[in-house]
């Protein structure tokens, strides 16, 4: 009997460790801890004081378009898709930006690799997860097989899932952008400082659409403009002296898919305030960096807007 | 470093006083060398250290009261296709305890299993590259009358990275408690229904580190099961329920989740049947929610569909266990006829059947509300299957003994495979279904000398796919699903009791109408040739091996192409990419 009562009472007190999770947000934070110490003229307070930027009202009314290049510098087959993104980018020079994203559906795939030829690691972590997310490998159905492939906003309609093939991107972005359907409106500030390298950003989004109910993730991407290093032809040849355009170095909070605004929280017209401090790393030169900030739905993956910012 | 190799020579030490006054000791040792090509054909790659080398060596102390063991491992790199959380020289297991009538004790690396191991099970599976041991205590009491209480506490084992075992970020905690009735009075023991029941609880608890969502940092799993053996039949049945546990496996919903298995068996001599049963949902149970793959899991879903051997059938469309869910379902039947010697021969002839199936759970979603603080996703119930096929496999074979030295196993397989659910083929689109025929024979020679060849071909379905060329043209063409067709020949000649030497290819036959080589073999700079650098149709993957035993030592040496693949335990999978090379193996025992 006693051994009975023994048992049970071991049972319970491990039952009662279980947790039940009835509401599972917290209350709402749309700020991230910032990194002070980036600041060089002070700290906390004294960046609240002289540096933290109010935006006025967002008077923006046009959806913009991001082009994302899904490519490497092995594969012969990129520059054609490469060229299809710049002349999009050159003709809509304010509505209209690029990610070179090197990944493949695997993620890091044999076109992305260094070797003795091809040194520059173009690669980051955050675009090997798109790489893997968007791609056949694990995305059930995904036309995304190999490079170059890529998206447009990452819109749906045209293959019913939110990649396409570059020989879709310009009717793709022509019809979006006549289209014009803008659902969230973003806008942000930078502060830069040379002297430790410390980047702040301040954006603040805004929620047009009051039909939204999906859950919304804003993403900040640091974008290089160029590089001159080897790629792959077509002709298999090598050009040593090949310009990389808007390669995609990675998030400044580290997370691909962006923090989240829960759909339980979005309100009719309401803004959303996110900050982000981030040190730039010594090979990156401030003045050939530019961000990339969009919002991304968490169902169809569709970017509903982005807006490109410089760093200084 | 210095503290493991001072309990290393200690154990060892010890283990040599101890082998000459007595006790057991015990283990085995294992080393594999791979030495690797480039291979485009197969995209087989060649990793930068081109040699590769996998260690391992067991060693197990045993006096009856105390134990110990240990195990030191290697992996200067990891051959290709084992996980990479493996790395490194150093020691991976090791445990100290003691045991007695009524209690055993043991600290260290522990494995164990509650019932079925639906709420908890760590083990080690060294082919497949898992190894989930839970790091820290381990109390088995036995109280008497068939009473057994089992408490387990720790850490698991999530990767062995530059020689040092790192562990999960969950704490782990369970308990069970198994009664065998029969044990209860002496005069119950021999009664012809034998009963045991049991019940099982395993908690874990992790930091909730989101700024975003509320988690539950305790979540547990409990349930019960019993056992029943009456003359020749057997029947068992576990249900185990899990608390709410959002993760990446399920995409963070706070359903909570259930896994329940029946099993049925009959057996006499010559016939033997089975039946099974198994109901999963949400039963992904790891001590660390960001985990993924084969890491930190807690439990073990058993798999509901036949082990296959021959390699067209096992590694390149074998079923995982889907632990998000499914109902699944098995029977098989072994049929041994002799009676009537014209039909089924001097040594009679024996019949193998067996059909499994894997379906969705049936989810209502209609309960779901995107704008609800409560998370769950869906609502379902135990064997609640709904009319999407994930797997199914029907096969049977024929095996017959003609006469002394002559036999013969015919068999069959029809596989369809839900590639969407179960990615197996990186090139594979929707269902797979495919045919594959076995003729298996073996021919006894004289008493040393002996032979044995397979035939294997496997035929799979059409699809519609969007090719698209270099030009970004898309045009809609019917090709064969996957990879295409394969037949594969092999023959083994074995000289007992020391030698044995076998050879295979195994042929993709449509390499030029696949999906895979319209997409991939894309590089004109690629020519098709074998390893002799011979241009024969299709793409061929010889195999050469030797090996030679001397009682407990085996040497292995082989050479070839191996293509990509599936490796599979237990409903437990890891890939095997295409590889191109030397494999050199050693195994001893001790």
């Amino acid at each position: 009997m006693k051994k009975g009562i023994f048992i049970i009472g071991l049972f319970a007190m491990m039952f009662t460790s279980c947790d039940k999770v009835d509401n599972i947000y917290p209350p709402y934070t749309n700020t991230t801890d910032l990194d002070y110490s980036l600041y060089p003229n002070g700290g906390e307070q004294e960046y609240l004081a002289n540096e933290w930027p109010t935006f006025t009202a967002n008077t923006n009314t046009d959806r913009n378009i991001m082009i994302e290049d899904y490519t490497g510098h092995k594969c012969n087959n990129c520059p054609n898709a490469a060229v299809v993104a710049e002349a999009l980018k050159d003709a809509n020079p304010t509505r209209v930006f690029v990610s070179s994203v090197h990944a493949s559906p695997e993620g890091l795939g044999s076109f992305q690799q260094v070797d003795a030829t091809y040194t520059d690691d173009l690669t980051c972590a955050e675009g090997i997860e798109y790489g893997k997310h968007f791609g056949a490998l694990e995305w059930t159905g995904s036309p995304f097989w190999g490079n170059p492939y890529g998206s447009v906003t990452r819109n749906s309609e045209n293959t019913g899932y939110p990649v396409q093939a570059h020989n879709t991107w310009t009717s793709t972005t022509t019809t979006l952008m006549t289209a014009n359907d803008l659902k969230v409106n973003i806008q942000a500030a930078t502060n830069y400082f040379s002297s430790t390298r410390g980047l702040f950003l301040h954006t603040e989004l805004e929620v047009l659409d009051a039909n939204l109910t999906s859950d919304l993730y804003i993403v900040a991407q640091l974008i290089e403009d160029t590089l001159v290093g080897p790629q792959k032809m077509q002709d298999n040849s090598t050009n040593y002296t090949y310009v990389h355009h808007d390669i995609f170095r990675g998030c400044l909070d580290g997370r691909a898919f962006g923090q989240k605004l829960d759909a339980a929280h979005i309100d009719d017209a309401g803004k959303y305030h996110y900050n982000y401090s981030y040190k730039l790393p010594d090979q990156y030169d401030v003045t050939n960096m530019h961000l990339l900030i969009y919002v991304r739905d968490a169902s169809t993956e569709e970017i509903y807007q982005v807006i490109k910012h410089n760093l200084e | 470093m210095k503290t493991t190799y001072a309990l290393l020579a200690s154990v060892l030490t010890f283990g040599a006083w101890a082998q000459q006054n007595g006790p057991a000791i015990n283990g085995n040792i294992e080393t594999t060398f791979q030495y690797l090509n480039e291979d485009p054909v197969i995209e087989a790659t060649q990793p930068p250290q081109k040699g590769l080398l996998n260690s391992y060596m067991n060693v197990f102390y045993n006096d009856g009261k105390f134990k110990a063991g240990l195990r030191m491992e290697s992996y200067l790199p990891r051959i290709q296709g084992y996980p990479s959380t493996f790395d490194g020289t150093g020691l991976g297991m090791r445990y100290i305890g003691y045991q007695n009538d009524f209690v055993d004790v043991t600290l260290g690396s522990i494995y164990e299993q509650f019932g079925n191991g639906l709420a908890f099970r760590t083990y080690e599976n060294r082919a497949l590259g898992y190894d989930n041991f839970l790091d820290g205590a381990r109390v088995i009491i036995k109280p008497g009358r068939g009473l057994k209480i089992k408490g387990v506490y720790g850490y698991q084992r999530q990767a062995f990275l530059e020689g040092q075992i790192v562990h999960g970020k969950g704490l782990v905690r369970g308990l069970d408690a198994e009664w065998n009735i029969n044990s209860f009075k002496e005069s119950w023991k021999n009664k012809k229904l034998n009963v045991t029941i049991g019940a099982s609880f395993v908690s874990k608890y992790q930091k909730d580190d989101r700024e975003d969502l509320i988690l539950p940092e305790n979540v547990g799993a409990y349930g019960g099961r019993i056992a029943m053996r009456y003359k020749k039949f057997t029947l068992n049945g576990e249900y185990i329920f899990k608390g709410q546990d959002p993760s990446f496996d399920n995409s963070d919903i706070y359903n909570t989740g259930h896994a329940a298995v029946i099993n049925f068996g009959y057996s006499q001599k010559g016939l033997g049947i089975m039946l099974a049963a198994k109901s999963v949902d949400n039963m992904s149970f790891r001590s660390d929610r960001d985990e993924k793959l084969q890491n930190v899991l807690i439990n073990y879903l058993p798999a509901m569909n036949k082990v296959h051997s021959y390699n067209l059938v096992a590694s390149l469309y074998p079923w995982a266990t889907q632990p998000v869910g499914e109902i699944a379902y098995q029977g098989e039947i072994v049929y041994t006829a002799k009676k009537n010697k014209k039909v089924f021969g001097k040594y009679g002839t024996t019949f193998n059947a067996n059909v499994s199936t894997a379906y969705r759970p049936n989810r209502d979603v209609s309960v779901y509300n995107p704008l609800d603080s409560n998370g769950i996703a869906y609502k379902t119930g135990v064997f609640d299957m709904s009319d999407s096929l994930y797997w199914r496999d029907v096969n049977f074979s024929i095996y017959r003994k003609l006469n002394k030295a002559l036999n013969l196993r015919v068999s069959y397989f029809n596989i369809t495979m839900n590639n969407n659910v179960n990615k197996v083929a990186a090139y594979g689109k929707g269902y797979i279904n495919v045919n594959v025929a076995v003729l298996e024979v073996g021919y006894k020679i004289n008493k040393k000398h002996s032979l044995r060849g397979e035939f294997q071909t496997l035929f799979i379905n059409k699809v519609e796919e969007h090719v698209v060329d270099s030009y970004g043209d898309t045009t809609l063409q019917s090709v064969l699903n996957d990879r295409g067709n394969w037949i594969t020949g092999l023959i083994e000649y074995n000289v007992s009791p020391h030698w044995f030497f076998s050879v295979m290819d195994q042929i993709n036959l449509e390499n030029k109408a696949s999906v895979y080589s319209v997409n991939h073999i894309v590089d004109p700079s690629v020519k098709n040739v074998d390893i002799f650098g011979a241009n024969l149709p299709g793409v061929h993957h010889f195999y050469f091996s030797v090996g030679y035993i001397r009682e407990s030592t085996r040497i292995t040496i082989g050479y070839g192409r191996q293509r990509a693949g599936l490796f599979c335990v237990g409903g437990i999978c890891r890939t095997v990419p295409a590889s191109n090379g030397l494999t050199l193996s050693f195994t001893q025992s001790f």
